[in-house]
């Protein structure tokens, strides 16, 4: 981590919390030391968005979403949050859809709603400003009613934001190990510890 | 309409960040804000930072994969602290977020 800061500045009771983490992780993870670092000021609001965004979607599947954020962390070549969330997906899906699906959206072994999607995400991330209505319109030939839309283009938020700060801030790429033994608790319990009390 | 509820929580991370009290002032987090988003295509008004600041927020906002320690440093040789970094960081990803949100919804609803 390039702040101090982010390594040791947190509050007694976010000390022992994230010992234990790393005790049982093998590692501290990023997203966790930055969003409890002064929380009230970010971290314990964007972790209630990363908990609604991609776990509480009406009209998406875990994976989807999880296939969305390794994806635009792929486009944003941020190499920290592409690792954790295709190993996320990988928890839900076949390792080799997601190898697939991340190595050529177009040919993804996903359904067409998905595929077209991460097209649109692509386009809002790499080009914001060139999209317009015409892109929305293969999601809608896909069947995607706005509120799906509105979905994905949240999780695209997040990982817009928080792939940023993994970069600027320079989180700690765990070991394979390390990261999927965390892949397999996010996936099962979601993202509630994101930002810890104290 | 019914708003969906990830609004809301969109606009607690905005209130907090960009109104709440920290080391800098309001003022320069919504600059950094406005300059990260208007780099997305969003609409803000037009606002100053100080020239010393404005690469690094350029750099968040448009390829952040490319910020290197000694990007971070030469901020704090500047003098700024580490905890002015790390408000300066939140509020450019902020922006850049929210532009690419504010770019998308916009094409849902029709509008360019």
């Amino acid at each position: 981590m390039r702040l101090k800061v982010l390594e040791n500045g947190h509050r007694p009771l976010q000390k022992l919390i994230l010992t234990l983490i790393k005790l049982g992780m093998g590692f501290r993870p990023g997203p966790i030391l930055t969003m409890s670092y002064r929380r009230d000021l970010f971290g314990k609001h964007l972790a209630a968005c990363v908990q609604e965004g991609m776990r509480q979607m009406k009209h998406w599947q875990k994976t989807d979403v999880e296939v969305m954020a390794a994806f635009v962390a792929q486009t944003n070549t941020c190499h920290y949050c592409l690792g954790d969330h295709r190993a996320i997906a990988s928890v839900g899906l076949p390792e080799d859809v997601v190898k697939a699906t991340l190595a050529n959206w177009q040919t993804a072994p996903v359904g067409e709603p998905l595929r077209q999607t991460l097209g649109f995400l692509e386009k809002v991330t790499l080009r914001p400003t060139e999209v317009g209505p015409a892109d929305v319109e293969p999601l809608r030939a896909a069947g995607l009613r706005d509120a799906a839309i509105e979905e994905a283009l949240y999780v695209c938020f997040l990982f817009n934001v928080i792939g940023r700060l993994a970069d600027a801030f320079d989180f700690e790429e765990p070991a394979e190990k390390s990261r999927r033994r965390l892949a397999r608790v996010l996936y099962a319990q979601g993202y509630g510890i994101g930002s810890l009390p104290g | 309409m019914n708003q969906p509820t990830y609004f809301a929580n969109v606009q607690k991370v905005v209130a907090a960040l960009l109104h709440g009290q920290a080391q800098t002032t309001p003022a320069l987090r919504q600059a950094v804000e406005a300059q990260a988003a208007r780099l997305g295509g969003a609409t803000r008004s037009a606002s100053d930072i100080p020239a010393d600041l404005a690469a690094y927020v350029d750099k968040v906002a448009q390829h952040a994969y490319k910020i290197t320690d000694q990007d971070v440093e030469q901020l704090k040789a500047a003098g700024y602290s580490e905890d002015t970094i790390f408000e300066v960081t939140l509020s450019a990803a902020l922006g850049a977020g929210l532009a690419r949100l504010e770019r998308g919804l916009a094409a849902l609803r029709g509008g360019e």
